[in-house]
């Protein structure tokens, strides 16, 4: 099971940036699942991403 | 980059480091209008990066989603904006900038934002959160309808965040077998398998 679908579902579990690939309807459709049952997990912003940002808009 | 919004042009940009008055926002009517954009930074930085993240399952496309809504946002919010006006205009912003996300990584939409649906309000505190709930229902309903064994690998995976190494160990089957495992579960609880697709849950998107 070495399917782009299924790397792009191990690293959102890894939290790591998955890589872009041409998806068809039904990787699409596994993609979708996987997010929608990491939903649960709690996200929030890092301080140093909200500093960053901050610091980036300041200088537009 | 546009977006549904009218809120204008010209606000003030954020200052550099204020970080320290970030949390403490009192508790502000939609009709009321944001003091600056550090206000609207401040009060909203959060919840669209909890949205996003909940669109697209990861840290870093999250981070970069939502510094791309506020890039965006501050070429043509006006300060005398209503906190509602700010927040629809963000949103509309967000959605535009999720949908451009998709094209640009897998070729379609994955996910969306509804705009009519979806309240920046519900991604204040994600424990205890309408949205957050809703969540847990919805993943609930989901593993609900598989068989033990495709539930237990998900449940492993997605909620306790075992490693595949650590799941299989768990299951007591070879990593192998775990990815496979793990493979065909997503695919029945995708409804991507004819004799499940009738048992997964309606989606709301």
């Amino acid at each position: 099971m070495r399917s782009p679908a299924d790397r792009y579902v191990n690293r959102l579990l890894d939290d790591r940036r998955p890589h872009a690939f041409a998806a068809s309807a039904d990787d699409a459709g596994c993609i979708r699942a996987a997010i929608e049952l990491l939903d649960c997990r709690v996200a929030s912003p890092t301080d140093a991403f909200r500093s960053r940002l901050r610091r980036s808009l300041s200088r537009v | 980059m546009s977006s549904d919004g009218e809120a204008g042009d010209g606000p003030e940009r954020p200052s550099a480091p204020a970080d320290d008055a970030r949390e403490a926002r009192p508790v502000q009517l939609p009709t009321a209008v944001y003091p600056g954009w550090d206000a609207i930074y401040d009060d909203n930085v959060t919840r669209l990066y909890r949205l996003m993240h909940s669109k697209v399952g990861n840290r870093p496309d999250a981070e970069d989603l939502t510094s791309q809504v506020f890039v965006a946002a501050l070429k043509s919010l006006r300060p005398t904006a209503t906190i509602g006006e700010v927040r629809a205009y963000l949103l509309a912003t967000a959605r535009t900038v999720l949908a451009g996300h998709w094209q640009r990584t897998l070729g379609r939409q994955v996910t969306l934002i509804d705009v009519d649906a979806t309240d920046l309000d519900g991604f204040t505190q994600p424990a205890s959160s309408q949205s957050s709930n809703k969540a847990v229902d919805h993943a609930t309903r989901i593993l609900a309808a598989l068989p033990e064994r495709h539930r237990r690998i998900l449940v492993l995976r997605f909620l306790h965040g075992y490693s595949i190494r650590e799941a299989a160990a768990e299951m007591d089957i070879t990593v192998t077998n775990a990815k496979v495992l793990q493979h065909r579960a997503l695919r029945k609880a995708a409804g991507l398998d004819p004799e499940w697709s009738e048992l997964r849950p309606a989606d709301s998107e």
